[in-house]
Order: structure tokens, then C-alpha cells, then sequence
């Protein structure tokens, strides 16, 4: 296993360590199993503190071939392809990919938005637990993106990789550093809950650009980044968010995690509805704006998409009423394949 | 009110519902800001048609309800008017206006809702007994009636509500399709006017029965109960005479609490028509605290009474707020001498000495003592064997029988007819002891209720006359035929000793006690089994006769007085008239064609004709006064005494918690204030008379009306509602966006989003 560096700690913001047990809500066994034969793969071949699997950006004398270049004054003639010279009469010089270690930074939404789940917990867990760190007795879309948290850490940990956190509301509200240690995505866990455990956190706004800036202001090397979130930010802020990153040149991957009551809106009776975010109290018709509801839901998660691919960005969306394995492997494997075809060589 | 209840369904159905916690707020707020126009219009629409839907549907379900209710005022009114006239119904207020005026006002304040034109029918009953229908079945001249209120007199008979009710029912039930009709009574319910226990008979279904509000006002009232003359016949015309008058009075209110006294003035007047009032005395009666009855005993002197006539004796007290029974009357027939029969022999000596001297000879003195024949009392012999079939004695006031064992059967028979006629028999043994067979003959004639054991009792000492410091019983042979020497008789009867008597068991009343021989005299009234009743001739009995070996009375003082006494009281009872209680027939004298009303000494009726004065002998007396009796060449035949019904007097107001119970046994149902009507065709409720009571807008009158089947408008109603319930439906359908919500297929797919 190659050097992990300094050991994880989790930011002065954030929770103490969870019990194993707690942990293990997060990624149960049925989880694991799901994600044990698939590998992460980064979009991009980033550049790593340590040699691994990824491919890296820059171009040496690994073990495997890139390309041929011509070659120029100066350059080392031990990487001169003496077959091309000979049938060519030219001089080119055989170029390799360097494999990297990847920096996943994971950015977890904690906004209030995101403290809403109609699921039983019971049943999300898995593990027979009624209740959440936060003592809620619902499966929100907050452990959801705990669990997804829990799952991409595990993953890229297992692939020597090191894994960073920042969980944000309108503001960062706790970091840990990237770390390859094994037990990382334990640290991840646990800041996690501790998290939704505090009442400061609840009813926050989002402020997405605000939290990336506050989070690549600590990266100066390339990171792939997972944002776990509702995204029920404003586009045009999502836009400006998605800017920054890609002018400094990070990948992403974005899951929007909703609830499967948001997805469906399955209420009929009239009531009034409370925003969580402190959009105030409106009484409704549930069957009478569903439809309304659905198409602006639907219109908004098009555009977070359109937004995303627009930067080249990927974009996944998650059910918190789906098993977190299913969705989160045929990403990886259509990543996977995506890379395979070439597609950032 | 109906409309309303969507609103208010709506309304509590708004306030139970949970808030909701919802993360994807902004998208709820967008589609409700986008549809919020169009969801208010379907709301509104919505709403719209649940209130329409409610209120077609409760205006076709009460259009027959409207239909009959317009009926009912387009219908002709049936009511009946029922005034209490009662004596209680003469109190007057300190207007001078008395409650039958106010009656009378309200009757035709309700009678002036009435229509002419609409067919509107009323009756009219009075309350004072025996309740009259005046109108019965309900009229359609509403004019004649009116005239008919303002003619209705005050009676002095107290109200005979049952009476009333059984005659509205039966004349609404002689009318074919009977119809609900509005039974009004107007009455103050006073105690004397109305007896909450009385079981008012039921009026029927289809009857609304409302009354006047009981009066509440407290109000005192004495009445004289009774005028008693202690002479009731006076003798001795053209000569002043005296004659002691007890008067009897009574009164009612809070005043008991308190000490009072009333005035009494008494005066007298012939019965002629018109013949001027003589003051002839006064008293004054004093109340005892706690004490609603007294009595005093005044001393009047009648002055010369012409023989052959009819003396009115009125007594009066103040007047008060029941001026009608602050009178009372009597009549006191003037006599020249009476005549009286002795069945014996006459003397065969002109001066018979004491121990020649038979019972009938002693009779003679008593009776007679002047020798020279002009007393108050003639006596004439009669002897027995002379009678023969045909003994006639009416010519006599009274007949005395002073050996019976000389009598014949036909004798026996003539001595009943005598008494039936109201004579009076006085009848002593048979001076020998053992000749007392007679006695089953006489007490078979006579109708004694005295059982003679067979034997005569002889003292071996002499018994006295004993027991007489009791006072007799009011209205008793003893008191009307001794009262008046009563005082005197413990004095003259302690020397008289009786040695033999006739055993004689009674259980009729005794005049005369012996201790030790038992009854001395005895009396009895005859038995008029043709008229049902008692006559008001007397029988009375000696157990001894006027003979010194059987008791030394001949030789006493008390001899006089005591056959002067029940002679004239005997005969002054058999000749007192007929009295009658106000509201009954009075029993005339046989061949009367005609009463005409004489003695009224208390103001008439302020409104309306002149009071009749004449009346047939078979029609109830309503008013108080002195009836001549007359046949049909209008000669006089006697006279008729009506009192006023003083059960009537009392004048306490009682509660409507007490009144309504009873009236409302009448229609049916539990009494209660608030009664409302049971259905639009029936209303069995009794409701208090308010000003703006409406008879037409109340009462549903017709069965005619009731039958209609239901409104023209019922139909269309019906269909409007069946058509806005369809409405309704698929409003709540398109409202409800229910198949919209219900397909799952709109769910957002995460497939669909890769």
C-alpha cells in the first residue's frame, strides 16, 4: 500500500468520530458487495502524489505508450523510436502515461434542503436502526448523500487514492483534508453525522460558489470532485460554481440526491406545505399543482444537467427510495468505458 | 342556512389539516404561482355548485312546507274565540275597565285579522258555567260575531272550562273534513276562574290551542258567602218586625295576613219592579289575622211588611275589585197569620179544665194562647172521622196529628201529599201506650228514616231534657227550626221531665234530646222521589205525646215557644224560595213560564244592550239576583233566588307553569313554553296570545290544503338540484386533478434522466 501522508484529521468544525457501528449505516455489507468488482476511475488523469492506477497528465516514461512526437533540439535521445527512424528516416520520440494517485474531494450539501426523506430509516439503513445521528426516524436525502459519501471514499481508498471532504450549506461547514489513510472514509462517516447531528447546520441556505471557492482555495493540484447534493440552487449560481472549477481545471461528478416523494409528489390531500429553507407556509392542493410541480422539478433538474454537461461535467441522478449500489455502479461503469474509449487521451 | 353548510363543512375541514415539511419548496411555490388564477376559479366554481346543489335541494324538500304555508294564508282561518265571563272576569282594574273588557278588546283584535273575503270562519264560546256556544260550528259573518263579543255579559258562575272544550269539540267535529283550527281562550286564569286539576278534554289533533297570558297581578276581595235570616217567613203583616240576619263573609288575597273588617248595610224592598230600597240595618264583620271567613248576627226591622208579599233583603259591603260578590240577596215572605190544622176532635167543652185537657188541646194553646183568635196563628180542627177520603189540607201551613192511631190509610196518603206540597206534619203518639201501630203506617207514608222498636219506655225517675248547650249544626232542621230560641232552650228544658217515651232509633236528626229517654222530637224532610230529591215539607216526630202521664212538657214554659218555633220555622223553611247557585237551573215553581230577573242592586255592564230580564225556567241563571217566577198569564208564582258562585271568587293569579299542563292535555302534548309546531299540517302546541299573533299565518286551516300535493316547484327544484349534483361531480373530479395525480407514469424517472 503506498504512503497514505499524514494522517486525516477532521476540521475544528466537525464532529467527533462515530461508533463503528454508526459507520456502518452508511456503507453496509449489501453496499460493499455491489461495489467490491468495479474500480473507480477518474475522468481525467490527474496528478498524484503517489504512483497508482489513474492515468496522469503528464506525459513520461511510464510503461505504457501515449504517442509519438517529433523530436526537437534537446531532447534526451533514450526515448528516440529507433523503428519508426528506420522506416521512416525520421527522428520521433515515444511518449508514455505516467499513472498518478486521485484526490477525491467530496462536497456534501447540508443545506436544509437536504434534512427531508419520506423513507424509514429502518428500512434505508438496512441494519435494523429506527433513527439517524440527528435522531431523525426518516432515510433523508442528507444520509443518502452520507452514504454515497461513505461509498466513493471506500472506493477510491481501496485504489490507493487519497479522499478529502468539505460539507457546506451557505458556508463551509466542516473540512477534513485528503487523506489515503484505509480508515478514511470512516473519518468521512463520522464528520458526516456529526454534522446533521448539529441544530446550528439545520435550515441553512446553499451557497455553492462560495463553498468551492473556500474548498479549491486549499487544492493546487487537480482533484476529481463529487458534489452530493439536491442542487435546488439557482442555476445561473450553479453556472458560476461550475466556472470556477472548471477554469482551475478539476473534473466533477455530480449527484443530485432527491427524495422519491419530491420525484413523485404523491400527496392528495390539501395541506399546507412548509419550506424548509424558510420559504414560509403555503396551503395547497397537492393533485391540483402536481402537475405544475413535476414540470418545474423536471425543467430545473434538465437544467442542473444541461449546466453540468455544458462544462463537461458529469451528472447523476439518485433516488434516496433506491438501494445506493445499483446507481452508483453503472456510473462507474459507464465512466469507465467512457475512459477506455479514449476519451480524455 | 342550508347554502352556508358547504362554507362551513369547508371551513372545519381547513383548520384540521398537518403542515407539511417540504425541501423542493421553490417548485411548489412555481406551480402554485402558475395555476393559482385557475385553481381559485375552480374552487369558486366548486363552491358554487355545493351551495346551489344544498340549497335547490332543501327548497324542493320544503316546498311542500312553502306550499302549504302560502296555502294557509291564501286559505280560509277557522277559529274559535273563547272569552271567560266568569265571575272573576268582573274585576276591575283601577281604570274602571274590567278583565272582560280586556277580553273582549283582544277577541276582536284577532277577530279584525280575519277576512271576510277569504272565507275565514270564527266561533265564539263563553267560559262562565254553563259554557255557552254561541257560535258553533264557526261562522262566516265576522260582523255578527264581533257584535256578539261586545254583547257578552258577565256571569256571576264560575268558568266551567271542560264544558267549554267538549262544546268546540263537538262542533268542530259536526263539520265534515274537519279542519285544524286555532281554539284562542281568553281568560286571567285566576284560581276562581280556572282549576288547573280539571281533565280539559282533548280538541283533537288538528287544533293549535293559544291563550292569553295568566294574570299576575295580586288583588284582595271579600265576598259575602251567605245572608241568613233567623226568621225566614215574617208574620204579622202591617206591623214592624224584627228579624235577626246572620251574614257570612269570606275573603281572598294577602290581605289574610292582616286584620280587616268589612261594613255590612242591609236593606230591604218589595219585589215589585222598581220599588225603592229601605235601609234597614248595619254591622261590621272583623277578620282575625289568619282568618278568611267571619260573621256577624245584625238585627233588622222590617217595616210593615203588607201580608202576600215578597220582601228582598239585600246585604252589601264595600265595594272592592269583585264588585259582583259584594251582594247578597234573600226573600222573606210576608204573611198575614199562618193556618194551622189540628187532626182531632174539637173541645167538647168550651173551658176545659187541665185534666180534661187532651193533646190537641194543649196544641190549641200553645199555638193560639189569645183567646180572642186574632194571633199569628189560626187554628182550625180537623177531626179524623170527618176527613174521610177526601181530607183537604191546603188551606193550612201546618198540620199537627195528636193521635194518630184514629188515622186511615187515605188520611195517612193526604198527610204525605200535604208534605211533599211543603207542608209541615207534626205528629205525636198515641196518648195510650199501647196503641203505637200506627207508627209503620206513618213511617211508611212519611218516609221516616226512624226505626220504632215496638216498645215505650217507662222511667221509674222521671229524665230531663239534656243536651241542648251544644250548638246545632249550620244549615240543619235543628238550627233552622229552633236557632232561634236556642239560647233559651237549656233554661226552659231543665224542668221538663219525661216518664215515658217511644223508643225510636234515628239516624235523622233529633230536635230534642232525653239522655235517658233517648230523642224527644225528631225530624225529617219528605221524600220526593218524583222530583228527585228532597221536598220542603217537614215531618217532625214527638216520642211523647202532650198527655202528663207520659211527660209534664204540657205544664212547662217551654211548650209555647218550642210549637210556635217549629211551626213558624217549619213553615217559614217549606215557603223559603228556590235558591240557585249562578250557572244552574234553578228549580222553579211547577207551571213558571217565565223567571224575570227583579233584584239586582249592582251597577249593569257598562257596554252593550241591555241585560235580558227574562229567562225560561229551563235556561241556567248566569247573573245573581231575585227571579219572579211567573206563568204564562203572568201571574207571580213564587220567586227564585240565584246566588252568586262564590267558588268563583277567589281571585289569586296562578303561574303559567300551573296553567299550561292542563291546557296542553287539551292538544295533546306535554306543556311546555316554547312549543313549536310538530309538522306543517299539524300543530298540537299551545302558545301564549301575543299582539302579533296571526291566525293566517299559524294555522294551516284547511284539510283541503294540506292534501295538495307538493308545489309546482317542487319538480323543477328537484332537477335543478339532481343537475348541479352532476355538476358538482365532475367539478369535483376536474378540481380534484385526481386522474392526473393517479397516474404514476408522470413520476420523474431516474432512468429518464441519464
Amino acid at each position: 500500500m503506498p504512503d497514505l501522508g499524514p494522517q486525516p484529521r477532521p476540521d475544528s468544525r466537525s464532529a467527533p468520530h462515530l461508533p463503528e457501528g454508526d459507520v456502518a449505516l452508511y456503507l453496509h455489507p449489501q453496499t460493499l458487495a455491489r461495489l467490491g468488482s468495479f474500480e473507480l476511475r477518474a475522468k481525467m488523469i490527474v496528478e498524484g502524489l503517489s504512483s497508482g492506477t489513474h492515468r496522469s497528465p503528464f506525459q513520461g516514461f511510464s510503461v505504457e505508450f501515449a504517442q509519438h512526437r517529433p523530436y526537437v533540439s534537446g531532447d534526451d535521445l533514450r526515448h528516440l523510436d529507433w523503428k519508426v527512424y528506420g522506416r521512416s528516416d525520421k527522428l520521433h520520440l515515444k511518449q508514455y502515461q505516467q499513472e498518478t494517485t486521485l484526490d477525491l474531494i467530496v462536497m456534501v450539501d447540508c443545506s436544509g434542503s437536504m434534512n427531508f426523506g419520506t423513507r424509514a430509516f429502518a428500512e434505508a439503513s438496512g441494519i435494523g436502526r429506527a433513527t439517524g445521528p440527528g435522531g431523525s426516524e426518516t432515510w433523508t436525502k442528507f444520509d443518502h448523500a452520507t452514504a454515497l459519501a461513505a461509498a466513493l471514499s471506500y472506493i477510491t481508498l481501496r485504489q490507493q487514492d487519497r479522499v478529502g471532504l468539505t460539507a457546506y450549506a451557505d458556508d463551509v461547514r466542516a473540512i477534513i483534508k485528503r487523506a489515503g489513510a484505509h480508515n478514511t472514509w470512516r473519518q468521512v462517516v463520522g464528520v458526516l453525522g456529526g454534522v446533521a447531528a448539529d441544530p446550528a447546520n439545520s435550515g441553512r441556505h446553499t451557497n455553492l460558489a462560495r463553498a468551492i471557492d473556500q474548498t479549491l482555495g486549499q487544492v493546487h493540484n487537480r482533484c476529481l470532485i463529487a458534489i452530493v447534493s439536491d442542487f435546488f440552487s439557482d442555476l445561473t449560481e450553479l453556472r458560476a460554481a461550475m466556472a470556477r472549477i472548471k477554469h482551475a481545471r478539476h473534473d466533477l461528478i455530480a449527484f443530485q440526491v432527491l427524495d422519491g416523494a419530491e420525484l413523485s409528489f404523491p400527496f392528495q390531500d390539501a395541506a399546507p406545505f412548509e419550506g424548509l429553507e424558510g420559504e414560509g407556509k403555503l396551503r395547497i392542493d397537492p393533485r391540483a399543482i402536481r402537475a405544475g410541480y413535476l414540470k418545474a422539478l423536471r425543467e430545473h433538474i434538465s437544467g442542473v444537467e444541461r449546466t453540468l454537461r455544458g462544462f463537461g461535467f458529469d451528472h447523476q441522478l439518485v433516488s434516496t427510495h433506491d438501494w445506493l449500489g445499483p446507481p452508483l455502479a453503472a456510473f462507474v461503469a459507464r465512466r469507465t468505458a467512457e475512459i477506455r474509449r479514449g476519451k480524455y487521451r | 342556512m342550508a347554502v352556508a353548510l358547504p362554507i362551513i363543512i369547508h371551513l372545519l375541514l381547513r383548520r384540521r389539516r398537518k403542515v407539511v415539511p417540504w425541501a423542493a419548496m421553490r417548485f411548489v411555490i412555481e406551480a402554485y404561482q402558475r395555476q393559482r388564477s385557475r385553481l381559485r376559479l375552480e374552487q369558486f366554481l366548486l363552491l358554487l355548485a355545493r351551495c346551489l346543489l344544498v340549497a335547490c335541494a332543501a327548497a324542493a324538500i320544503a316546498q311542500p312546507l312553502i306550499g302549504a304555508s302560502a296555502a294557509s294564508s291564501r286559505g280560509p282561518v277557522w277559529l274559535t274565540l273563547v272569552i271567560d265571563n266568569s265571575l272573576t272576569s268582573q274585576l276591575t282594574s283601577d281604570d274602571g275597565s274590567t278583565a272582560l273588557d280586556r277580553h273582549k278588546a283582544a277577541a276582536r283584535g284577532l277577530l279584525s285579522k280575519l277576512s271576510q273575503e277569504r272565507g275565514d270562519r270564527v266561533g265564539l264560546v263563553t267560559l262562565a258555567s254553563p259554557a255557552d256556544a254561541i257560535t258553533l260550528p264557526p261562522s262566516s259573518d265576522l260582523a255578527t260575531v264581533g257584535s256578539l263579543i261586545d254583547a257578552i255579559e258577565p256571569s256571576d258562575a264560575a268558568a266551567d272550562a271542560r264544558s267549554a272544550f267538549d262544546r268546540i269539540r263537538s262542533g268542530l267535529d259536526s263539520v265534515e273534513n274537519q279542519p285544524s283550527s286555532t281554539v284562542a281562550v281568553f281568560s286571567d286564569f285566576r284560581a276562581g276562574s280556572f282549576d288547573p286539576a280539571a281533565a280539559l278534554p282533548p280538541l283533537g289533533d288538528r287544533a293549535t290551542l293559544v291563550a292569553t297570558a295568566p294574570a299576575s297581578a295580586v288583588i284582595d276581595n271579600t265576598a259575602i258567602v251567605a245572608i241568613v235570616p233567623l226568621r225566614r217567613t215574617l208574620i204579622g203583616g202591617g206591623e214592624t218586625v224584627a228579624v235577626p240576619v246572620r251574614v257570612d263573609l269570606k275573603r281572598f288575597g294577602p290581605g289574610l295576613a292582616s286584620e280587616a273588617s268589612a261594613k255590612i248595610n242591609l236593606t230591604v224592598r218589595p219585589s215589585e219592579p222598581g220599588a225603592p230600597a229601605v235601609p234597614v240595618g248595619s254591622g261590621v264583620v272583623r277578620f282575625a289575622i289568619g282568618r278568611d271567613s267571619a260573621s256577624t248576627s245584625i238585627p233588622v226591622s222590617i217595616p210593615s211588611p203588607k201580608p202576600g208579599e215578597r220582601v228582598i233583603l239585600t246585604a252589601t259591603i264595600d265595594r272592592d275589585a269583585l264588585p259582583a260578590d259584594n251582594t247578597a240577596q234573600t226573600i222573606l215572605p210576608a204573611r198575614q197569620r199562618l193556618s194551622v190544622a189540628i187532626l182531632a176532635p174539637r173541645p167538647t167543652r168550651s173551658r176545659p179544665t187541665v185534666e180534661s185537657f187532651r193533646p190537641a188541646d194543649w196544641v190549641a194553646l200553645a199555638l193560639a194562647p189569645e183567646r180572642d183568635g186574632v194571633g199569628p196563628i189560626r187554628i182550625s180542627y180537623v177531626p179524623p172521622t170527618s176527613a174521610g177520603g177526601e181530607l183537604d189540607l191546603a188551606p193550612f201551613d201546618a198540620v199537627f196529628v195528636t193521635d194518630p192511631a184514629l188515622l186511615t190509610d187515605d188520611e195517612w196518603k193526604a198527610l204525605r201529599t200535604f208534605g211533599l206540597a211543603g207542608g209541615v206534619v207534626i205528629v205525636f203518639p198515641s196518648p195510650a201506650a199501647a196503641s203505637q201501630s200506627w207508627f209503620d203506617l206513618a213511617a211508611q207514608s212519611f218516609d221516616w228514616p226512624f226505626q220504632y222498636s215496638g216498645e215505650v219506655v217507662e222511667l221509674p225517675t222521671p229524665a230531663a231534657l239534656d243536651k241542648l248547650d251544644q250548638t246545632p249544626a249550620a244549615d240543619s232542621l235543628q238550627e233552622s227550626l229552633l236557632g232561634l230560641v236556642w239560647g233559651e232552650l237549656p233554661d226552659l228544658g231543665s224542668v221538663v221531665r219525661v216518664s215515658q217515651s217511644m223508643k225510636i232509633d234515628s239516624s235523622a236528626e233529633h230536635i230534642l234530646l232525653s239522655d235517658a229517654a233517648g230523642p224527644l222530637i225528631l225530624a225529617s224532610q219528605f221524600a220526593d222521589d218524583a222530583k228527585g230529591g228532597r221536598s220542603k215539607g217537614i215531618t217532625i216526630l214527638f216520642a211523647a205525646p202532650l198527655d202528663l202521664a207520659w211527660t209534664d212538657l204540657p205544664a212547662k214554659p217551654l211548650l209555647v215557644p218550642l210549637l210556635q218555633e217549629l211551626v213558624r220555622q217549619g213553615v217559614g223553611r217549606a215557603a223559603s224560595d228556590a235558591v240557585a247557585t249562578a250557572g244552574s237551573l234553578a228549580a222553579a215553581p211547577d207551571r213558571s213560564t217565565e223567571l224575570r230577573l227583579i233584584g239586582i242592586d249592582r251597577p249593569q255592564s257598562k257596554s252593550g244592550p241591555a241585560e235580558p230580564l227574562s229567562f225560561r225556567p229551563d235556561q241556567p241563571l248566569r247573573r245573581a239576583g231575585v227571579y219572579l217566577a211567573l206563568d204564562d198569564r203572568q201571574r207571580p208564582l213564587g220567586s227564585v233566588l240565584v246566588a252568586p258562585d262564590l267558588a268563583a271568587s277567589d281571585p289569586s293569579p296562578q303561574s303559567r307553569e300551573v296553567i299550561l299542563p292542563t291546557l296542553s292535555r287539551a292538544v295533546g302534548t306535554p306543556g311546555s313554553d316554547d312549543a313549536a309546531p310538530s309538522d306543517a299540517g299539524t300543530r298540537t302546541s299551545v302558545q301564549w296570545l301575543t299582539a302579533d299573533f296571526d291566525p293566517s299565518r299559524e294555522v294551516v286551516t284547511t284539510a283541503s290544503a294540506q292534501s295538495r300535493g307538493p308545489s309546482p316547484w317542487s319538480l323543477p327544484l328537484l332537477i335543478a338540484a339532481a343537475v348541479f349534483a352532476v355538476a358538482e361531480l365532475l367539478l369535483a373530479r376536474i378540481v380534484s386533478h385526481a386522474s392526473r395525480s393517479g397516474a404514476a407514469s408522470d413520476s420523474i424517472s431516474i432512468g429518464g434522466r441519464r
